[in-house]
């Protein structure tokens, strides 16, 4: 008897210890993606285009158009993307395109369901046809994205939104087998109740842009982790799939007057040489400069926010450890463009996506 | 004070925001005393510096936004000023179809149009009207591309109509709006060809007109960019009022300036590119308006430039100057803390220097060019003016304002300049008594801070005081929410940090508490107390907000020497106010004077003891604290050391951790909120408290009594410890630099008691009455 309550134990022992592996360090496999997010070039640099490559990069997120809404031409799309991939004959046209959209939290304030319901038809109607303008040549999208910063006041017209999308979806043959995605800001993460659990196949979690700028101080408003953990630490787990969108961008805001005078992106790397640093985050011009036709003046204060792999990978852990991924997250680094690229070395992305293979 | 929370008194009305603490920033605390001549201004609203850059600023001051109508100014002359502007832009722009052949219609210009010998205007704007139907202004780009960007076929009918309308009229008049109708609807209409089609046979054919540029923008816009094409916008943009700011949109500002100037065909064109390059330019723009004025002296853009750049020295050297707000500099704030203030400062006098060298280069390149305009003197004055380099009454006089509008501006250079000047100055000059009153009503707070700084910055404190009183008292920001932000007044600190958290002044009290001495308040005071002569206006005028507050104004006096620690001058002024204010509703010191200084154990700072029952004003503390000293100075043995115990309690309530804060201070918070008032040290580490609770325990012949005062004259040392500590970041505890000297010494000569006043608080009632 006494033997086969041991043998008992030693398998209940083994099962428990395989669960637990499977469980607790279950490997996953993420599919790697980045945002695109620019409007202007009509083709991928050779750097962009070859980033894609070396990180077998399987995903991109393009930004096709932004919607507002104004009193005289009611709701509108602009910043339309001009990227063209179909003249590549190789990865980039193989490439997964997910059509992403944004939308300002404006467009549903005091709007009518019969202005919703417009929209979701006017949206699908402009992703298709520049879909098929522009990426012919990659295969039919698997999915779409819609990027909002809904507020409590703005929920139900979104989640309206989000529904009729959904059923408008089903009815053409585009984006019959089209699943939907909408981004999560952290907040709505952990507040579902007050902000609504979106009506969507899958949730991209913003892990950026924690503290609005002008209120973060010496903190690093696009990462800062003890703000990140304030949101993952404690919270339910979301009931929606969750995929990851980590920052690679970086920024310099300009303060005069007491107050947010610009911002610059994509600094020319002999910017810092006219600068005086006073610590990681706050720098002293040391001259008059005019840089994007901002007038910085000797004595301004610059924050410089920059992203690096350090950071990162600090954001990784905490999301590996507070955050419940099913087995084939997308992980999507915002965003792909040449000068954001420089701040990194290929292995260092490379990292960013593997890291999430052991969950 | 009963509640241990964060508490900011403000005893006056300061602006506060219901979503949290206001901030002045950008044009709130932008320095400008000339607001551009407006009529001139006007044409080029968008253009004007400012804070918000390129922004919908409001016409400034005239609401009459059809005065500055191109097409309204064109019907206007057409019709040889018979119609007044206001019927001309109702008829052309409220009127439809039907409205508008209503031959008895209540606006003249409608009326005029039908007229038999009008019929062919009126059937002109019939056709423009309808035409509107094909001037799409979404544009492509900012549809929903369901339809293809296909011409609409009416569209092109329309085109040919109009063209035909242009071809058969005689009227040169409705010949050239005929063209335009055409042309601007074949832009909307995706008939590029068209466009510049029509403009070379039509437009480049006629004279130049103000049509011409509506046709040339239009041109720009059917065009791809080139160099060629950005001259043609620099010259609708210095040529057309309607379209000025809509040509910005065909310029690429990435061509370089050299292939403009080579694009260019003559000089005037060549200095309309300068034109446009400076209306946006944020820095330095001298040197460009150098080259307009010798490509083009007559330039009608030079005017307003020059405006634009006057104001741009304005806010680099004046707003730093008067209200130590920098243009660029005071960016730490409220979120950002002040830790790097003092190498700011140094900065900002060094920018100061650097801008009226330039503003002096400036001046004198004016005064060299010799543009007759009385408004070019009066800003090249200005320019002297903020140089610092020369006085301007001599030059001043000889100019001869050419409206209103000048006058004013001259009269407030002229008296800024008679203060600024003078070595003693006062406010003695009529002219600038008048102006001042005069500007004051107008609420316009910033010339009268700008005398109040003059007059402060040379020891004229007194009538300082008084301007100080006269700003932002208008209620009418709260009714009109186009109130311009560009009249209120905000300032800084003159050093680095004010007495309240938010770091910055908007009414007189809370400067006057930070930066008057108890000097300059007696003087002020007394002048106050002066009778006001009947026969003078301004006297009265000057001292009528002042001479209502007296009572506060005593009471900022005695909390001043309560900070020296001069008793006896504190209760004499103590003295002077009326019951009425201690009392009011309206100033908390019925909330945060309600308990007993005297008493204080080891835990209940903030909180209600059971020796709060009685109401107690400053006056009556300090004077009980006169009499305590007395009593200690006289007696001795327990007496003394129970008098000196309680003179410690008193001392120790009147600072940050006591019950009587505002014995001191006017705000409080819970953090370390430092200050340039002379007991900041005091105000934080107890000094006096711990003085007296050492004198107790040197005096007391009771062991527990002495162990009592250690006790307390520890916990003074604690807070000191804290507040040295304030900038690392360490909880009080075990540290090294945590040693309490006190406890140590409780502990090795009072065992017995050490634990009981460590841990118990139950413990002080028992110890505190050991020698009663």
């Amino acid at each position: 008897m006494r033997r086969i309550l041991l043998l008992f134990s030693l398998v209940v022992l083994l099962i428990l210890t395989y669960a637990s592996i499977y469980f607790f360090n279950r490997e996953i496999k993420p599919q790697r993606a980045f945002y695109y997010w620019q409007n202007q070039p009509y083709f991928l640099s050779d750097n962009e285009s070859q980033t894609i490559k070396t990180l077998n990069v399987n995903k991109l997120y393009i930004k096709f158009f932004e919607v507002d809404k104004n009193d005289i031409q009611g709701i509108f799309p602009f910043a339309k993307n001009e990227l063209n991939l179909s003249r590549y004959d190789s990865v980039e046209s193989k490439i997964e395109v997910v059509p992403t959209v944004y939308i300002r939290n404006e467009v549903f304030k005091q709007t009518s369901k019969k202005e919703i319901y417009k929209l979701a038809e006017n949206l699908l109607f402009l992703i298709e046809k520049k879909f098929k303008k522009q990426y012919e040549e990659n295969p039919i999208p698997k999915e779409i994205q819609m990027d909002c910063d809904w507020t409590e006041s703005t929920k139900d017209n979104y989640m309206l939104f989000l529904n009729i999308l959904k059923q408008k979806m089903l009815k053409k043959s585009f984006f019959k087998n089209v699943s939907t995605s909408a981004t999560l800001r952290l907040y709505a993460y952990k507040f579902p109740n007050k902000m609504g659990v979106l009506p969507v196949d899958r949730a991209m979690l913003m892990c950026y842009n924690l503290i609005p700028p002008f209120e973060a101080g010496d903190r690093n408003s696009i990462l800062n982790i003890s703000e990140l953990n304030k949101y993952l630490i404690g919270s339910d787990s979301y009931p929606l799939p969750l995929d990851i969108a980590l920052p690679i961008y970086s920024s310099v805001q300009v303060y005069q007057n007491n107050s947010f005078a610009g911002i610059i992106y994509n600094e020319d790397s002999t910017f810092f040489k006219q600068t005086k640093k006073l610590n990681n985050t706050w720098h002293l011009s040391k001259m008059d400069t005019v840089i994007n036709g901002i007038f910085i003046r000797k004595g301004d204060k610059l924050k410089v926010e920059k992203m690096n792999f350090k950071l990162i990978n600090k954001a990784i852990k905490s999301i590996l450890e507070y955050v419940e991924l099913d087995e084939n997250p997308t992980i999507s680094l915002f965003h792909l463009e040449d000068y954001e690229l420089t701040n990194f070395t290929n292995e260092e992305l490379d990292s960013c996506f593997n890291h999430f293979k052991h969950y | 004070m009963k509640n241990l929370i964060l508490v900011l008194i403000i005893l006056s009305i300061t602006k506060l925001n219901a979503c949290g603490p206001y901030y002045p920033e950008g044009e709130s605390v932008r320095f400008s005393l000339f607001n551009g001549f407006s009529f001139y201004g006007n044409l080029y609203q968008k253009y004007r510096y400012s804070q918000h850059y390129y922004s919908e600023n409001k016409l400034l001051n005239t609401p009459e936004a059809y005065l500055y109508d191109e097409n309204v100014n064109l019907w206007f002359q057409y019709m040889n000023g018979k119609i007044d502007k206001k019927s001309i832009y109702d008829g052309l722009y409220l009127s439809n179809n039907r409205s508008i052949k209503k031959r008895k219609s209540g606006n003249l210009f409608i009326r005029e149009m039908n007229k038999s010998e009008n019929l062919e205007l009126r059937e002109y704007l019939k056709f423009a009207k309808k035409c509107e139907a094909y001037n799409g202004s979404i544009g492509y780009e900012y549809s929903w591309e369901k339809e293809e960007k296909a011409t609409d076929k009416n569209a092109i009918k329309a085109i040919k109509k109009s063209l035909d309308l242009s071809q058969k009229t005689n009227s040169s008049f409705l010949k050239e709006r005929y063209s335009y109708l055409a042309l601007r609807m074949s832009y909307y209409n995706d008939q590029n060809w068209r466009v510049k089609s029509i403009f070379e046979n039509y437009f480049e054919k006629n004279n130049i007109t103000p049509i011409y540029y509506w046709a040339s923008h239009f041109k720009t816009l059917a065009s791809k960019n080139s160099p060629r094409n950005n001259v043609d916008v620099a010259n609708v943009f210095c040529n057309s009022i309607e379209k000025r700011d809509a040509c910005t949109q065909s310029f690429d500002s990435k061509i370089p300036v050299e292939k403009m100037l080579y694009a260019s065909s003559n000089n005037e064109e060549k200095a309309n590119v300068y034109c446009y390059l400076t209306a946006t330019k944020t820095d330095f723009a001298l040197e460009n308006l150098k080259k307009i004025h010798q490509l083009n002296p007559e330039s009608k853009t030079l005017l307003f430039l020059v405006e634009r750049e006057i104001n741009k020295i304005e806010d680099w050297i004046l707003t730093p100057h008067y209200s130590n707000f920098n243009n660029s500099i005071g960016s730490a704030n409220y979120y950002s803390g002040y830790w790097m203030e003092e190498e700011l400062f140094k900065v900002q006098n060094e920018r100061i220097e650097k801008d009226r060298a330039y503003a002096e280069k400036l001046a004198s390149w004016m005064k060299q060019t010799k543009f007759q305009s009385s408004s070019w003197e009066l800003l090249e004055n200005y320019a002297f003016f903020m140089s610092g380099k020369r006085n301007l009454a001599t030059t001043l006089n000889s100019i001869q304002p050419a409206n209103e509008e000048e006058k004013r501006f001259k009269e407030m250079l002229l008296s800024l300049d008679n203060v600024h000047s003078s070595e003693n100055p006062d406010l003695k000059n009529t002219l600038v008594q008048e102006t001042l009153q005069k500007e004051a009503s107008l609420n316009h707070n910033k010339f009268v801070f700008a005398i109040a700084r003059e007059l402060e910055f040379k020891k004229n404190t007194t009538d300082a005081a008084y301007l100080f009183s006269k700003l932002n008292n208008s209620e009418i920001y709260y009714e009109d929410e186009y109130y311009d932000e560009l009249k209120d007044v905000y300032w800084r600190p003159n050093g680095v940090q004010s007495s309240w958290f938010l770091n910055y002044y908007y009414d007189y009290f809370l400067y006057l508490n930070d930066a008057y001495s108890t000097d300059e308040m007696n003087d002020l005071i007394s002048d106050i107390k002066k009778p006001v002569s009947q026969n003078s206006d301004f006297d009265q005028w000057k001292k009528e907000t002042l001479s209502k507050e007296i009572d506060r104004l005593y009471d900022l006096l005695g909390t001043k020497f309560i900070r020296e620690d001069k008793l006896n001058a504190a209760l004499n002024a103590f003295e002077k106010v009326k019951d009425t204010l201690w009392k009011s509703e309206y100033y908390p010191f019925k909330t945060y004077l309600n308990s007993n200084p005297f008493y204080t154990n080891f835990y209940l700072e903030h909180s209600k003891t059971p020796m709060d029952t009685v109401v107690f004003t400053k006056e009556s503390i300090t004077r009980k604290l006169i009499n305590l000293k007395s009593d200690f100075q006289t007696s001795s043995g327990n007496k003394k050391a129970y008098a000196a115990f309680h003179i410690a309690n008193c001392y120790f309530n009147m600072t940050q951790y006591g019950n009587s804060w505002m014995m001191r201070r006017y705000a409080w918070s819970q953090n370390f909120l430092e200050s340039p008032l002379v007991d900041n040290f005091e105000f934080f580490e107890c000094r006096l408290a711990k003085k007296y609770y050492l004198e107790a325990y040197n005096s007391a012949s009771s062991k527990q009594y002495k162990a009592l005062s250690l006790r307390m004259a520890g916990r003074c040392e604690k807070y000191k410890l804290q507040f040295d500590n304030r900038n690392n970041d360490v909880e009080y505890g075990n540290n090294k630099q945590f040693v309490n000297s006190y406890y140590i010494k409780l502990k090795n000569q009072f065992p017995e008691h050490y634990d009981e006043l460590m841990s118990n608080c139950e413990s002080f009632t028992p110890y505190y009455k050991s020698i009663n």
